[in-house]
């Protein structure tokens, strides 16, 4: 019933009442149109209906209905922004409790690590996207905010996967760092270079966020074992904190943005970088340890038939002549003291197992010739307590000394035999050696920080030698 | 801010950058810039910086400036604890890793809780930075530290010696017996293998394969080994390895003078089938290579020359 030029009057008034809200001034002026149509239906013009419909609201009180709007809008904004402050509270606490638990051992490691990256993936990485959306304030708009959500999520889901060892991680973490890569970033730089002010301000954004990309890249490639991850982080973080750190810095601190609070962030952040990627860089996957598993079931298997071997001949001596009788005497002598060695080796080796796995004795020595069932085959703080004391003595320092006696004792029995004397000296050597220009023990070279299952396979291997050695002592010995 | 503390903020991150690159390649020196970088940040970078912040306005934040220097001291010197192997690392990590999320976390989001919209920036920043953190603190869980490399190469060495020993101190009976040429042909054919290995991975001296351990080059690379050992169907060296080792085992075996111990030992290490396990079905070469890093790869061929030449020393010398 109301024509064009009067429904345009009534918006200019309502956009005159600074009326910004999306969508409600639409609303406000529908609302008022009808609010005339009534008026006019009991017979008024539309200019009485309007003037009383003024009088009645006034441009203060569609103000206040844009507070109120607002204010109810910002109830559900605020809700979220709760959600999301307490949910990356806690996730995070999750994430680095699992994280801890896990170095450990202790018990709990899947499911807080579980829950942390579920609350990250459903709750917080969603409202912190809603909020952002809501603000409206980046220049990507949707692009931006679909892309960190669904490559974020995808990343972190990923990463749980791989941490839990379920199948699909791979295709996830691809999934998730395309989008961050190549769809988030570039998305970022276009966003950030409408805003920049300046040339240098646009190039320095471009080096950022190249040199963000390449760093991630480092990250894809080390966790998918691709070639080239070495090169690529050395490149990333070169740019990124010897380039980027600084540029950055000194643009805003010259434009006075930059609060001391900012950058205190920043330089901290960028050390973490810097140190994780490097730590993540040098170490390398659990899977390794296999290695030694082989090593230490190889040399068991090789121990257990020297044992029988020995027990067979224990059976066997019996005395015939003098000359016998003199050589069993010796070999006699050799084995009580073979054993005696390698009944220390035993003891460390279900010490160090009980110790570490808190198991019983039984269980130890099922650990020990099937190893691996050791839960904590890379555990080297205990190791490194039980075979070193403060004053650099300790287990490793007694074994040394079992071992140098007991090469003397077959080296003073072999010495007719050059040959065999030379290689029993060789084998059981542990002398120190020259480590970098630094004299290093046999104890600290062979024992400082090794893991308990090299620890093992080693101490295997060293009972493995005594027993040769035996074995070509008491051989030459019948000669 | 003053630029002091800009500039210092500018050289603890680059201290650490490169202390971790040197650290990376092994070069001389990463321990001083690490430490240096550590101790700057902890003892003059942090308190300077956060006394400038308190008096730039901050005065509102007190609990925040505390927090954020006892978290961030504890944390770093957690991490510079366990970069340098220093005791007492294993009391400052479970800290040093939860603290940023149970103390800092908290502490910021409440006293910042009544910050309108131009904190955002801020606030995403910090959620990002942490998450960041706590990611790769996730991952690192999952790995163990390079130097347990170095200690593959122990276990290599310790084969090797051990087969040296065994062949400086057989004592041949009976010249004529075949297992003493089965056993060369096939440590002769192993060490083929390796040298052919450690010269594809630039592993040389003079243009000769050569196999030191604290100058190898290589050492994770798996490309070379699975290259070289599985190769495409025509050239497959492992099977070839497998059936070599088996034929190996058969004469071991069909030896007169064997003892039960012996042939018991014998078809235990020569054992080259399938086997079931806690991860399923496994193959020989899956066990034995697990992911073919190169030394892992010359640690696993080793081990089977120190098997063979212990098991014919032990044969022969049966009278």
């Amino acid at each position: 019933m109301l024509d064009t030029t009067q429904i345009q009057l009534i918006e200019s008034d309502v956009e005159s009442a600074r009326i910004t809200l999306y969508n409600l001034s639409d609303e406000l002026v529908d609302h008022i149109c009808c609010a005339i149509e009534d008026q006019m239906r009991n017979g008024k013009s539309f200019d009485e209906a309007y003037a009383l419909l003024k009088e009645q609201t006034g441009i203060k009180v569609l103000q206040s209905i844009q507070e109120n709007t607002l204010y109810l809008t910002d109830k559900k904004y605020r809700l979220m922004k709760t959600t999301m402050k307490i949910t990356g509270n806690v996730a995070l606490a999750l994430l680095g409790m699992g994280t801890v638990m896990k170095i450990f051992h202790w018990p709990g490691a899947g499911p807080a690590l579980v829950l942390g990256f579920a609350l990250l993936c459903l709750f917080f990485f969603p409202a912190v996207v809603y909020i952002n959306h809501r603000e409206g304030k980046s220049k990507g708009g949707p692009i931006m905010n679909f892309s960190i959500l669904v490559g974020g999520v995808g990343l972190m889901a990923g990463i749980l996967f791989k941490v839990m060892h379920w199948p699909g991680a791979s295709m996830l973490l691809l999934g998730g760092w395309f989008f961050i890569l190549f769809i988030f970033l570039p998305t970022l730089l276009y966003a950030k270079l409408k805003d920049a002010k300046s040339g240098f301000e646009k190039r320095v954004y471009v080096l950022g966020v190249v040199a963000l990309i390449i760093f991630e890249l480092a990250t894809m490639f080390k966790m998918m074992h691709w070639p080239g991850a070495g090169p690529l982080m050395i490149l990333g973080s070169l740019l990124l904190v010897a380039v980027f750190l600084p540029l950055y810095t000194n643009m805003r601190f010259k434009n006075v943005e930059l609060k001391t609070g900012q950058f205190i962030y920043l330089i901290t952040i960028s050390m973490y970088a810097v140190v994780l990627t490097a730590l993540l860089a040098m170490n390398v996957s659990k899977d390794i340890l296999g290695c030694f598993v082989r090593s230490q079931d190889n040399g068991t298997a090789i121990n257990h038939y020297f044992e029988q071997k020995e027990r067979i001949l224990a059976a066997s001596n019996t005395v015939k002549d003098s000359v016998v009788m003199m050589n069993a005497e010796k070999i006699k002598h050799v084995s009580e003291e073979t054993a005696k060695v390698k009944n220390e080796i035993q003891n460390l080796k279900l010490n160090l197992v009980q110790e570490i796995e808190q198991v019983d004795k039984q269980t130890a020595l099922a650990a020990i010739s099937e190893s691996v069932k050791i839960s904590k085959k890379d555990n080297y703080d205990i190791i490194d307590h039980i075979l070193f004391d403060q004053n650099g003595n300790g287990l490793a320092n007694s074994l040394k000394g079992k071992l140098d006696t007991y090469r003397e004792l077959i080296l003073k029995l072999t010495t007719s035999n050059k040959e065999l004397s030379e290689s029993i000296s060789r084998i059981l050597d542990t002398s120190s050696k020259k480590n970098y220009n630094t004299m290093v023990s046999w104890e600290e070279d062979n024992f400082k920080h090794n893991p308990l299952i090299s620890t093992l396979a080693l101490l295997t291997a060293l009972e493995k030698n005594v027993s040769m050695v035996e074995s070509s002592t008491i051989q030459y010995i019948n000669q | 801010m003053k630029k002091s503390i800009y500039y210092l903020g500018i050289a603890c991150a680059n201290l650490m950058l490169f202390g971790s690159l040197f650290k990376i390649q092994h070069w001389p020196g990463a321990s001083v810039m690490l430490v240096l970088a550590v101790f700057l940040f902890c003892f003059v970078f942090l308190p300077m910086a956060l006394i400038n912040s308190y008096n730039e306005g901050g005065q509102k934040y007190k609990a925040l400036h505390a927090v954020t220097f006892f978290v961030f001291f504890i944390s770093m010197m957690g991490v510079i604890f366990k970069v340098q192997h220093w005791p007492g690392a294993g009391m400052f990590l479970p800290f040093g890793i939860t603290l940023p999320f149970i103390l800092f976390l908290p502490v910021y989001l409440y006293q910042t809780r009544n910050e309108k919209n131009k904190e955002t920036m801020n606030f995403s920043a910090i959620m990002f930075g942490l998450t960041f953190l706590a990611v790769f603190s996730v991952l690192l869980a999952l790995n163990v530290s390079k130097s347990i490399i170095l200690k593959i190469g122990t276990s290599l060495r310790m084969s090797s010696e051990a087969s040296a020993f065994n062949m400086a101190t057989i004592n041949v009976t009976d010249k004529q017996n075949p297992i003493l040429e089965e056993s060369d042909k096939l440590c002769v054919y192993i060490e083929g293998l390796k040298d052919h290995l450690l010269i594809a991975s630039d592993n040389t001296v003079d243009g000769k394969a050569s196999l030191d351990i604290t100058q190898m080059a290589n050492m994770e690379n798996s490309n070379i080994p699975v290259h070289i050992l599985l190769g495409d169907d025509s050239n497959n060296k492992m099977e070839e390895l497998k059936s070599k080792i088996n034929s190996y085992r058969e004469s071991v075996l069909a030896s007169e003078k064997i003892s039960p111990e012996l042939s018991e030992l014998s078809s235990t290490i020569f054992d080259v089938s399938d086997k079931d396990t806690e991860d399923g079905k496994m193959t020989w070469e899956q066990r034995t290579f697990g992911a073919y890093q190169l030394i892992v790869v010359l640690d696993a061929l080793t081990q089977i020359q120190s098997n063979v030449r212990l098991v014919e020393s032990e044969l022969l010398a049966v009278k």
